[in-house]
């Protein structure tokens, strides 16, 4: 029965759904005694102040100003995708509630489309640490969860907000129940004419009396995009010491690419518009027994995209150059089950089945329809024994057994011990070991013309190793930690072009992504002013280790194209008498746009990024409840700046929020 | 460690100093310098789909000479996404980016830019039908622009209806024969005069190059398309077309797994270039494509081929792993490497001056 009573109130206490203030100390997140079963993983916990200044924008930029992730974003409003410790987009998965967000086509994810609104916490698993959730994250897992607050009667919040270039926010939030039933709605929608405008220097005319350019001011056109969504979720205790959980996430996005800057097309030619609808149904069921804990998921992930490139024709129908239409549908059936021999000794084992499927098209104008209609059955056994010797010595062993299509991969183990030198100080070294597998993504196989059904999955063997501090100095609370990373990946998968004009995957026969990853922060009270830092710093090496082709290769040895090697952001939040001030800034130094690191011209390099946002803000307390208002300046230094090759990207601009929490 | 007022106010300033140095006039600092352009060959450079980084080199193959970016540090401009092809008429050099929608045209004696021909869809290439007319296929847009080679002004459009795709040009005599590549299975006629469509010619799957031999006999090579997931109903080919008749006389198939493209011929007319893996010849009164080519590709995997049409030299591209710069070699016409060299991302196409 003591053991029902810890494990409730552990989830009660990990469920403030909503921060108080955001003056809130976030000593709760480094606190935690380290659990054996996460014994030598490095996690990184997105704390509660980052969490609310992230409310209103995509998980891809909330991860680029507050983790050692490298987020390559193709325009505001715009694609963008992640590198993990030098990794591939699809070596990063993303479990929400237990479900995978990668899409069984691509194989990645689009961070752009995920709103912060609708997950209240966010954890990234490094490396090796990712296995516990789930097998082929090379890179590491970002896990989003939503939790409740028992206790809550009935509370929400609303959130509207105005911004540059026709930009509107709106956000709507409400909790209802009692101690046995909670449900919580959410919803947003954002809309953006997203047309700004700048000078374009990538083109010009030539004055025909000085012969000198002339260079066009223009705007950002046909980038608007709209993005709404809803999340329903229904929390449960059917008897005292079993939650069932019901959630669905609708959402729709719709959206382009931007333009290069060097195209000078027909104004009405060659527009892209990608519409996607995604449907994410969950049902889970946990249920605490007096030793065991055994918990049930069944869920889906379903994407419609489109896409399609066309141009407008006056008085007459579009003419369609490219619509591409896909359904890519995963189902997943997940059962664990943890059981406590003792305090210090734990088993959790567990089995995952996902059904993957998916049919992509593409409809020419003229010709024949190109795709392919695909299934895979993908299942995974795995068991996890974990053991604490002492207060300061805890370790862990994983097994994990993956047939993907029917065929068995080799077992893939995982490792991990942590160490605590100094009995009740925050101190702590840790390490953890492990092999993973990467299957190719459904369009790595099948696309057409391109895919490659002779691919080999990419094998990983990784190596993680940290030390760090945590715990509270003269009233400041304070946490330090360093890592360092080896991961040898044989296989990488690479879509290159062929000489027939189509693009078509290949195993590369090595990559080496190694690195170290800094994270500090700290926070306290000085002269009645709260004050809360957060820095990260990333070194990351992502190495060619490839064959090389013939004697004019000189790919090999070098750095991946778009993966910086230094990478840094900060957060610094001041905040007296409801006044609030918050300074974010990120960094990131050159990318390479070629596999050979040529600097030879301007173009195989895009020069370091450096971006600075700052929030000022009032909080007023009206009755119980608060009123928020931020104004929200980014860019601030109206940089002129390009995260992709001839992506136009905006200047100095605003956005204005009032959040009202009842 | 005792945190004060002065203590948070300089970790402030200090972080400060690491703001702002993103510059973009930095980045297109303008040389405009002139390039000297002798006899040679112009190299166009594709660079990667989106990235925006095509590039142009020159060969002076007497100096054995190679330079390149010369539009980008000639003109302090990106010469755009993906070039495709080049021509030059009347000394002046037009470079068509495909997937910039535009022509620049440039003095082929300094690599100057001199203007361009904007607005257009998916451009490919450019043939000359006289000073004051030529004519631009497109990848999607479904017609054939023409525009005025001297005042780059659009004066107007042969329609292709069914035809969204117009990729390669050969002219014989007044009609101009057009390849259907992409999906398609055609190859239009046109008559110059009139700007009409007055012929469709159907031929193998995707029909791509197209060269006139010395005999008035146009060759096409269809790349065979794609096979469906699950058939192997491709049949690339090799096919002759008599331009007075206006019909395929002869088709010569290659397997089902065969992959060519980049048709080419050489200066007299009577002796045919292909890549498939490696280079293919066929004089242009063989009966049969041998069972072996004429170069292997050995650990290459070409990319391009042009054949000079003055010296019938041979300039073979391979470009690497198309994310660095791609490397030439010049051969001889019977296959003998001459020079190597590199030039910039995706070597693509070639134009001799």
């Amino acid at each position: 029965m003591v053991t029902v009573f810890v494990l409730f109130s552990a989830f009660a206490a990990s469920a403030q759904h909503i921060p108080d203030t955001i003056r809130i100390k976030t000593i709760d997140i480094f606190a935690n005694k380290i659990k054996k079963e996460d014994a030598g993983k490095t996690i990184t916990k997105i704390d509660s102040i980052s969490m609310i200044k992230s409310l209103t924008i995509s998980l891809s930029d909330m991860i680029s100003q507050n983790t050692t992730i490298y987020i390559k974003d193709y325009g505001r409003g715009a694609m963008a995708t992640a590198s993990f410790r030098g990794t591939a987009p699809s070596h990063t998965q993303v479990a929400w509630n237990g479900i995978s967000l990668n899409s069984p086509m691509l194989g990645m994810v689009d961070f752009s489309t995920i709103p912060v609104y609708f997950t209240d916490n966010v954890n990234l698993l490094h490396g090796s640490g990712s296995l516990s959730e789930k097998s082929g994250a090379l890179g590491g897992v970002v896990k989003l969860e939503n939790t409740t607050d028992w206790q809550n009667k009935f509370s929400g919040r609303v959130l509207t907000g105005v911004g540059s270039y026709g930009t509107k926010d709106e956000f709507f939030r409400i909790n209802g129940g009692n101690i046995k039933f909670q449900i919580q709605t959410r919803a947003f929608y954002n809309y953006s004419d997203n047309d700004y405008r700048f000078v374009n220097k990538f083109i010009a005319d030539i004055d025909p009396k000085t012969g000198n350019y002339l260079y066009p001011t223009q705007r950002n056109e046909d980038s608007a995009y709209k993005n709404y969504g809803l999340l329903q979720e229904l929390y449960f205790h059917p008897i005292e010491n079993s939650i069932v959980i019901l959630r669905y996430w609708y959402q729709h996005n719709d959206r382009s690419l931007p333009r290069l800057l060097s195209n000078e097309t027909d104004n009405n030619a060659n527009i892209n518009r990608q519409t996607e609808n995604a449907h994410r149904p969950v049902a889970e069921w946990k249920y605490f027994g007096r030793k065991g804990t055994l918990n049930l998921l069944v869920g889906a992930n379903v994407q419609f995209t489109n896409y399609q490139l066309k141009t407008k024709v006056l008085g007459s129908e579009d003419q369609i150059a490219i619509n591409s239409d896909s359904r890519s549908a995963s189902y997943l059936f997940k059962v664990s089950y943890t059981y406590k021999f003792s305090d210090n000794l734990s088993l959790i084992s567990g089995a995952n089945t996902d059904f993957n499927k998916v049919r992509s098209e593409n409809l020419p104008q003229n010709g024949d329809v190109q795709g392919y209609d695909k299934q895979r059955l993908d299942h995974s056994v795995y068991l996890q024994l974990s053991k604490s010797f002492n207060d300061q010595l805890s370790a862990n062993l994983l097994m994990r057994e993956d047939i993907i299509g029917g065929k068995s991969i080799p077992l893939i183990p995982s490792a991990g011990i942590e160490y605590h030198p100094f009995a009740n100080q925050g101190y702590f070294i840790k390490s953890n070991l492990a092999r993973n597998f990467h299957q190719p993504s459904l369009d790595d196989l099948y696309y057409m013309p391109g895919g490659n059904p002779d691919l080999k999955p990419e094998e990983g063997l990784m190596v993680d190793m940290g030390t760090g501090y945590e715990g509270t100095l003269r009233n400041i609370d304070f946490h330090a930690s360093l890592n360092a990373y080896y991961s040898g990946i044989n296989n990488w998968i690479i879509w290159l072009p062929t000489p027939q004009g189509y693009w078509e995957p290949y195993n590369m026969k090595r990559v080496n992504a190694s690195g170290i990853e800094f994270n500090t922060g700290f926070s306290g009270k000085l002269y009645s002013i709260d004050y809360h830092f957060n820095g990260n710093y990333a070194f990351t090496r992502s190495i060619n280790r490839d064959d090389p082709r013939n004697w004019a290769d000189e790919s090999i040895g070098k750095q991946l194209p778009y993966i910086p090697v230094h990478s840094a952001n900060f957060l610094a939040n001041f905040s007296r008498s409801g006044y609030h001030i918050t300074w974010i800034w990120t960094y990131y130094s050159e990318r390479f746009t070629t596999t050979s690191n040529d600097k030879t011209s301007k173009l195989d390099v895009l020069y370091p990024y450096f971006m600075n946002n700052i929030h000022l803000g009032k909080e007023f307390c009206i009755n119980q409840n608060k009123l928020d208002i931020e104004l929200k300046i980014l860019n601030l230094f109206n940089e002129d700046y390009r995260t992709v090759l001839q992506h136009p990207m905006p200047g100095r601009n605003y956005s204005l929020l009032f959040r009202y929490d009842f | 460690m005792k945190v004060n007022r002065l203590n948070i106010t300089l970790i402030v300033l200090t972080l400060f100093v690491f703001a702002g140095c993103m510059k973009d006039d930095e980045w297109i600092k303008s040389h405009r310098n002139s390039a000297l352009l002798p006899k040679g060959v112009f190299i166009i450079n594709e660079g990667n789909f989106m990235y925006g980084n095509a590039s142009l080199s020159f060969y002076d193959p007497a100096k054995r000479e190679i330079q390149n970016d010369i539009f980008y540090n000639t003109n302090g401009l990106p010469l755009g996404d993906v070039a495709q092809s080049m021509g030059i008429h009347n000394s002046l050099g037009y470079i068509v980016i495909n997937n910039s929608g535009k022509i620049y045209v440039i003095d082929t004696s300094d690599g100057k830019y001199v203007g361009k021909i904007t607005g257009l869809n998916s451009p490919r290439y450019m043939h000359f039908v006289n000073n004051e007319k030529a004519y631009i296929t497109d990848l999607y847009a479904g017609k054939i622009t023409i525009v005025n080679p001297i005042t780059y002004q659009i004066t107007g459009a042969i329609s292709t209806p069914n035809h969204a795709s117009t990729e390669q040009m050969v002219q014989w005599n007044n009609f101009l024969f057009v390849s259907c590549w992409s999906y398609d299975n055609t190859i239009l006629v046109i008559d110059t005069r009139t700007d009409a469509v007055v012929n469709e010619i159907k031929t193998g799957k995707q029909p791509g190059g197209l060269v006139l031999d010395k005999y008035n006999k146009i060759w096409t090579l269809c790349d065979g398309g794609w096979a469906k997931s699950g058939t192997t109903s491709r049949i690339p080919m090799l096919q002759r077309i008599d331009a007075a008749t206006q019909t395929i006389e002869k088709s010569f198939s290659l397997t089902a797994d065969a992959k060519p493209s980049r048709l080419a011929i050489n200066g007299a007319g009577d002796s045919l270039l292909f890549i498939n893996d490696g280079i293919w010849k066929l004089g242009v009164n063989q009966a049969t494509i041998g069972d072996h080519p004429f170069l292997s590709s050995a650990n290459h995997l070409y990319y391009s081929l042009a054949i000079d049409p003055k010296t019938s030299e041979i300039y073979l591209s391979d470009a690497i792993d198309y994310m660095q710069r791609g490397v030439i070699y010049r051969c001889s016409s019977l296959g003998a490497r001459i020079d190597s060299f590199k030039t910039g991302i995706i070597p693509g196409a070639f134009c001799f001056k």
